[in-house]
């Protein structure tokens, strides 16, 4: 299969005017399967029956019918099989829908007018059209070893029950966070409705020991829906103590750790710093690479109590210690990248932690170090900003008078 | 303690001096940060003179090889090189060596040639520990974290493979070592092995691009060579096989199986993905690792009854979807407009690594015409020098002379 890439050659090779018809094939081709729809549905509003397409398009939206991925059609008018289906399924309508079977073009279902969810959907049905959930499913029960599929069933329940839980709270996937924590939580029969099928099988991936296999990277940019449903958080709390088991057998797996971060916030569970005082990290790892900093962010997220800070302190201090630091190098002049680099990988969090076990002396002390040395313009305000953020008012000002007195 | 030992010139033979990469402003700790273990240290004399190659080959030979060192010359005009001779004080009209742990202090030196022996018994004084060691002691403390183990197995190769080298230096292709032998070289490293297999970490589906699992994962490539390696890939072949039946698209399973088969263990990809189904929301059947193994299955077979079919049903639905595309550019052409020519436009209908594992399959199947025929209208899309270049070795590889000259002449 052509890799996602082909549309930017495309763009690069083709001249612009015109390749809509190109570029829409590169896109269903993407969006391809090799599990072929059983046939094609194809709509043939008649002449100024706007309301026709309207209605249909308003129910191929509705989610139980998008559920089933139906390719849909309208021919231009004069179509040779436009003319052909219409005149079989309903000579002299004015609005005709059809449900072609693909290949034989055998016609499975028509009728004159816009029907109504139920009556589309048991025509869809019957002509064999699935969800993928019920597809995968039915693939599971003969092949129970797949773990693709197993990976492809837990998205789509999960995304079932995320789209679910947006309508019923009437959310933006793309919101901000905060909209999805301040919310009343779903009702009970509500929840179960909408998260009981994605429950079941990660329980099961957890219950048979195969969940390290799947791969579960997907979870991390989904929406926080957990903060609203009971049932995925009962779900977390059951198995958390799983994935710390894991951590302990690979305390530098990002992987676990993004995992264990989504999962112990969803729970409000508290303890980082007890978790990362259980971890051996290899003995080869030095400090400062410990825990990875792929999940150095998540962790300061998930940081709460003063032994969570305490264990991230170490780790930063570590950081702080190790190798080269433009921002205490007086000797060059570094690039502002690597300056701001090196403000948010190693001496903003140092500073966050430090902050947080109300460390005032030494994180003073830092940001005084790191200003004699790389004389930074930027550092006096971005130091006192997150003083500010931390609730140091006193320190954010005063870091605040150094950026005047630079300037001096 | 710092030590000073006066070592005899040895033997070495010539070997490429190792030069400081990277951040030329790197301090001596960065540099020393990854090595817990120390590390050798040295700096040329004034005339550039180096004891570089003389103690690497000490550090390859026993008793040294098993301390498992790395050795770095720093460069006198760098700062991690100003800052090695500021602590250790040298004459710089000698070149130097020195162990220097990540504590930056010095645990030995010379200014003289060490021998694998002085080495060793420098090391063994210095209080520092091998990596090896550090891994043992940790993992007897810790028996299940698992990247320590995958660690300490590579640790184990790395030292096994050097050995086995030197004891099969100027033997045949195909020598294998002798049971005691075997055993000294390869049997830790065989225990180990086993034990992480068994532990699983190497099914993870995601073990992030640092970790050491996947590599450890594969069984060393000189595996062939031990006997005791060739019985544990056979006994571990049908969990691997497993593995790959349950996520045919994963690339680091089929790296694991393939390495089991390269040690003697048998198998066939053909024989993995038989009975296997595309699951719904699949999007390539088979996916391409496997497509991948059955390539590999076959060079290394010389057979390539399995592999032609999966080539040949992956390139059909390419030129299937070239032609689709092709009508699409025709429409947005417009009607009156010339015939449309997408093919060199796509790196999928140009001459690749798929297209090249088809026409070879075909050429060493017999099918010489239908190579010909494939060969000629890939190349024929896009015409690059480098595609008719490697062609025509493909062709010449197959023992097609003719063909070679023709399909190199295909862009004149």
């Amino acid at each position: 299969m052509p890799p996602r890439i082909l549309v930017c050659l495309l763009a690069a090779c083709l001249p612009l005017v015109g390749q809509e018809a190109v570029a829409q094939v590169l896109r269903a081709r993407e969006r391809a399967t090799l599990d072929a729809a059983p046939g094609t549905l194809i709509l043939l509003p008649g002449a100024g029956d706007d309301g026709f397409s309207r209605a249909f398009q308003a129910l191929l939206q509705r989610p139980a019918v998008l559920a089933l991925r139906v390719p849909v059609r309208v021919p231009l008018p004069g179509d040779p099989e436009a003319l052909r289906l219409r005149a079989a399924a309903a000579p002299g309508a004015r609005s005709v829908w059809c449900l072609v079977e693909d290949g034989t073009l055998r016609l499975l279902a028509d009728g004159t007018e816009v029907p109504s969810e139920p009556v589309l959907l048991e025509d869809l049905r019957r002509a064999g059209f699935q969800d993928r959930a019920s597809a995968l499913q039915a693939y599971l029960r003969q092949h129970p070893d797949n773990l693709e599929a197993r990976e492809g069933l837990l998205k789509v329940l999960w995304s079932e029950g995320e789209a679910g839980t947006l309508r019923s709270f009437g959310l933006d996937r793309a919101g901000e966070a905060e909209a999805w924590r301040s919310g009343k939580p779903l009702a009970p029969v509500r929840d179960l409705e909408l998260w009981s099928a994605f429950t079941q099988a990660f329980d099961a991936a957890f219950r048979e020991e195969r969940w390290r296999e799947l791969d579960l990277a997907w979870l991390a940019e989904a929406p926080p829906v957990e903060g609203l449903s009971p049932t995925l958080q009962g779900l977390y709390a059951r198995w958390l103590p799983e994935v710390e088991g894991a951590l302990r057998e690979d305390p530098s797996s990002e992987a676990l750790w993004t995992l264990w971060c989504r999962m112990s916030g969803a729970t409000g569970s508290q303890h980082l710093g007890a978790l990362m005082a259980s971890l051996a990290p290899s003995p080869l790892t030095p400090a400062s690479d410990w825990p990875p900093e792929g999940v150095a962010a998540l962790l300061l997220a998930a940081a709460k109590t003063p032994a969570d800070w305490q264990a991230l302190a170490s780790h930063y201090e570590a950081v702080w210690a190790s190798g080269s630091h433009p921002l205490m190098d007086p000797a060059s002049r570094k690039a502002e990248s690597a300056l701001q680099a090196d403000w948010g990988n190693a001496l903003a969090p140092l500073l966050t932690c430090e902050l947080h076990l109300g460390a005032s002396d030494r994180a003073d002390a830092l940001v005084r170090g790191a200003q004699a040395a790389s004389r930074w313009p930027a550092l006096p305000a971005q130091a006192a900003a997150l003083a500010e953020r931390c609730g140091s008012k006193a320190l954010a000002a005063r870091w605040a008078a150094l950026g005047r007195e630079a300037v001096r | 303690m710092k030590l000073q030992i006066l070592c005899a010139l040895a033997c070495m033979p010539a070997m490429k001096a190792q030069v400081v990469l990277g951040d030329a402003s790197l301090p001596l700790a960065a540099i020393l940060r990854p090595h817990p273990e120390g590390e050798l240290l040295l700096l040329p004399d004034a005339q550039g003179r180096s004891l570089l190659p003389a103690v690497q080959a000490a550090l390859a030979a026993p008793p040294a090889d098993a301390l498992q060192l790395e050795a770095q010359e720093l460069d006198p005009a760098l700062p991690s090189g100003r800052e090695l001779q500021a602590l250790a004080g040298w004459d710089p009209s000698k070149p130097h060596w020195a162990l220097i742990g990540p504590d930056r202090r010095v645990r030995a030196e010379g200014d003289a040639a060490p021998t694998a022996a002085g080495l060793a018994e420098a090391y063994g004084q210095s209080g520092l520990r091998t990596r090896l060691e550090t891994l043992r002691a940790f993992l007897r403390e810790h028996p299940g974290q698992g990247e320590a183990r995958a660690q300490l197995l590579l640790q184990l190769r790395d030292l096994a493979e050097r050995r086995t080298e030197r004891a099969l230096k100027g033997k045949d292709e195909d020598a294998r070592l002798a049971d005691a032998e075997d055993d000294r070289i390869w049997g830790e490293y065989a225990d180990a092995y086993a034990r992480f297999f068994s532990q699983g970490l190497w099914k993870d589906a995601d073990p992030g691009p640092s970790s050491p699992v996947p590599r450890a994962a594969q069984l060393d490539v000189l595996a062939a060579r031990s006997p005791a390696l060739r019985d544990l890939a056979a006994r571990l072949l049908p969990e691997a096989e497993e593995a790959v039946r349950a996520k045919p698209s994963d690339a680091g399973r089929w790296a694991v199986w393939q390495s089991l088969r390269a040690a003697g263990a048998g198998g066939r990809a053909s024989a993995v993905m038989s009975g296997l189904d595309p699951w719904p929301g699949a999007r390539r059947w088979p996916p391409e690792a496997a497509v991948d193994a059955f390539v590999e299955d076959a060079r290394s077979r010389g057979d390539w009854r399995d592999a032609e079919p999966v080539l040949q049903a992956s390139y059909d639905a390419n030129e299937a979807f070239l032609r689709e595309l092709a009508a699409a550019a025709q429409k947005d052409a417009g009607p009156g407009a010339g015939p449309v020519e997408l093919g060199g436009a796509f790196g999928f209908g140009q001459w690749n690594g798929d297209t090249a594992a088809l026409v070879e399959a075909k050429l060493r199947l017999g099918k010489r015409d239908e190579a010909d025929r494939i060969a000629t209208r890939v190349l024929s899309r896009a015409p690059r020098p480098e595609f008719l270049q490697a062609a025509a070795q493909l062709a010449r590889a197959c023992g097609d002379e003719a063909l070679a000259v023709k399909w190199a002449a295909l862009g004149r």
